[in-house]
């Protein structure tokens, strides 16, 4: 089945960071009228994200302590309720990185479009942070892939551009990245033969143990 | 608010005053005109109705279409003349206009039209068709009967554009296919590449969102075409339409207006004690030539929800009638109408008619029963639908034109 270009937000569940006025009001009433199930808290400390698939949060009254996780790490999309336009305020609010905005007063266009967006930025943050964390774990394990090569070029008598070679070809064949199939050899140069031979079994029984 | 008036005495009680803002003149003066008619109607039937203890005074103004004439108006009218409920606009755009000034000014707009969805504000009171009560029905009888490739064509704005998006996300979630989608400058009536477009496609079906003069062109075209292609013929290869209504029809006029398919919450040739009342009184007063359409019932059935609620609220404010009004239903032409509290929209009950040479439609289908408002078709699910169109009386088989066919 195709999936759809839109986000639909029926079944979805809503905490509402707010207290009751007739923003949150309003707001509620929009979400539910969106299909979304809705919960409102204020005030609340340390909230966590279990069971929950968006946050909206009072921006003009939030506070360090609010959410359970650190500034910026929110596992679920954050929606800020912006009212105040202190610069201390933006400030904190920026902190929290909230994927979409809201202003008040809340009225009767935005709270669609700004779930279709916090949802949407927030997936491709996702995937961003993935990415980043993915090529940053690579480009630490540079030195360890250069000494490796090292150890390679002497135990098997070839030049760099082959020895890199021999890595790639036997990384893909055990199913392993070349950095861990790095990291192995050079904990044990003098059994390099043995290494690129066995990769694979040696990994699974040190995850095994692990 | 007085007590009930006095037989066979001029009508006492409060004069309430109500906005009647439609553009009778402009681009689509010919809806804004019948709408107007469906309106007046029913301000002097309440005003007839001894039941009701009070009066409506209709403050009409005409926009001609221009957006800040709407803003302008209305805002005039909420805060000189006293007035907190206005029956009024068309377009999406014109209401987009005016919902600020209803917000802040704290009145009710009674908007009368179908229109495309995706929104629900607490200001206004929708009397006309949501995407679920004229599109979905639509789509599902055409993939059930006529096949699965669809060719869009419409006008350059935003009923389109979301029609068409819905169409597109149906026909493709249900294994069918898009021939192409093509749109016209509104007004446009350049037609002739979008023929040929059309016979190099091969469609199933046409879905047209072209409003006025476009659609009337493009309706000629194609009864032109099929003098000598026998694709252009209804039974073939049918137009299909959200916005196709009787006063439209009259002006295509000839063969050219005939055997289309049109989905709407209100056809003229409904068989209704109630519908019969009000198309005799709605000529009785605007003259025996003027047809009644969806839209003109709409705006019939807001004024007439609107002195239900303000008689039931004993107050004009905004939230006891809109209270008061969830708690009606009223026996309309179409059949029975009620306001969704969830989001202000109207349980309507979807028809599908096809068009006849004498400018009327024959019901071909009715929903069982007044269908619950979804305007942001968040209740619809793509998987069920499809489900349920598999469970159709021969097995899952449409129709195309590439030949039966079994979709899975």
């Amino acid at each position: 089945m195709r999936k759809s270009s839109l986000p639909n937000f029926r079944d979805c569940h809503a905490l509402v960071l707010h207290r009751s006025d007739s923003n949150s009001e309003t707001l509620i009433r929009q979400l539910e009228s969106l299909g979304l199930t809705v919960r409102r808290k204020w005030s609340a400390d340390d909230v966590s994200a279990t069971g929950v698939d968006v946050v909206f949060f009072d921006a003009d009254l939030g506070y360090d302590g609010l959410f359970a996780w650190p500034a910026s790490r929110a596992p679920i999309p954050l929606i800020a309720v912006m009212g105040s336009e202190a610069p201390g305020r933006i400030e904190w609010t920026l902190a929290q990185g909230p994927s979409a905005y809201l202003t008040k007063p809340i009225g009767s266009t935005g709270v669609f479009s700004a779930l279709a967006i916090a949802f949407r930025t927030f997936e491709k943050q996702q995937q961003l942070h993935k990415s980043l964390a993915d090529l940053t774990r690579r480009v630490e394990a540079r030195p360890v892939l250069f000494k490796a090569i090292l150890v390679v070029m002497e135990g098997f008598g070839v030049d760099d551009a082959e020895a890199y070679q021999l890595l790639r070809t036997n990384s893909m064949k055990h199913r392993v990245s070349i950095e861990e199939l790095s990291s192995l050899i050079v904990g044990s140069p003098d059994s390099v033969r043995e290494t690129m031979g066995n990769a694979n079994r040696r990994i699974l029984r040190q995850a095994t143990r692990g | 608010m007085g007590t009930s008036s006095r037989r066979g005495q001029g009508r006492s009680g409060p004069v309430i005053p109500v906005g009647v803002v439609f553009s009778s003149t402009g681009s689509y003066g010919t809806v804004g005109e019948e709408m107007l008619h469906g309106a007046l109607l029913a301000i002097e039937e309440v005003n007839h109705n001894l039941e009701f203890d009070f009066t409506f005074a209709p403050k009409v103004a005409n926009p001609a279409g221009d957006l800040d004439q709407y803003r302008l108006l209305c805002e005039d009218m909420l805060r000189t003349q006293g007035v907190r409920h206005v029956v009024g606009c068309y377009t999406s755009s014109s209401r987009k206009e005016v919902i600020p000034v209803f917000e802040k000014l704290d009145a009710l707009l009674w908007y009368p039209s179908h229109y495309e969805g995706f929104e629900s504000c607490n200001n206004v009171i929708y009397t006309g068709a949501a995407p679920n009560q004229h599109i979905v029905p639509l789509i599902d009888y055409m993939l059930r009967n006529h096949g699965n490739r669809v060719y869009c064509i419409g006008s350059n704005y935003i009923w389109a554009w979301e029609n068409n998006r819905i169409m597109r996300e149906i026909v493709l979630g249900c294994k069918g296919g898009v021939a192409a989608e093509k749109y016209l400058p509104v007004g446009s009536t350049d037609i002739a590449h979008v023929i040929d477009e059309i016979v190099e496609t091969q469609p199933d079906f046409i879905f047209s969102t072209l409003i006025g003069e476009s659609s009337y062109a493009f309706l000629r075209a194609y009864g032109e075409a099929g003098r000598h292609n026998a694709l252009f013929h209804p039974a073939a290869m049918p137009v299909t339409s959200c916005n196709l209504s009787e006063p439209e029809l009259l002006a295509v006029g000839g063969q050219a207006a005939v055997g289309h398919i049109a989905s709407s919450v209100y056809f003229q040739s409904m068989d209704r004690a109630e519908n019969r009342a009000f198309l005799s009184r709605f000529k009785a007063r605007f003259g025996t030539d003027k047809v009644t359409s969806t839209d003109a019932e709409a705006s019939y059935i807001a004024v007439i929800l609107l002195a239900r609620a303000i008689h039931a609220a004993q107050s004009t404010e905004i939230e006891p009638v809109k209270q008061a009004v969830y708690g009606y239903e009223l026996a309309a032409p179409q059949g029975p109408v009620r306001i969704d509290s969830d989001n202000n929209h109207s349980y309507l009950t979807p028809s599908l008619g096809r068009s006849r040479g004498d400018g009327e439609f024959d019901i071909i289908w009715t929903a069982d029963a007044a269908v619950k408002p979804d305007p942001y078709l968040v209740r619809f699910d793509i998987r069920q639908f499809y489900g349920d169109l598999d469970r159709v009386e021969n097995g899952p088989i449409v129709a195309s034109r590439s030949g039966l066919r079994v979709i899975k």
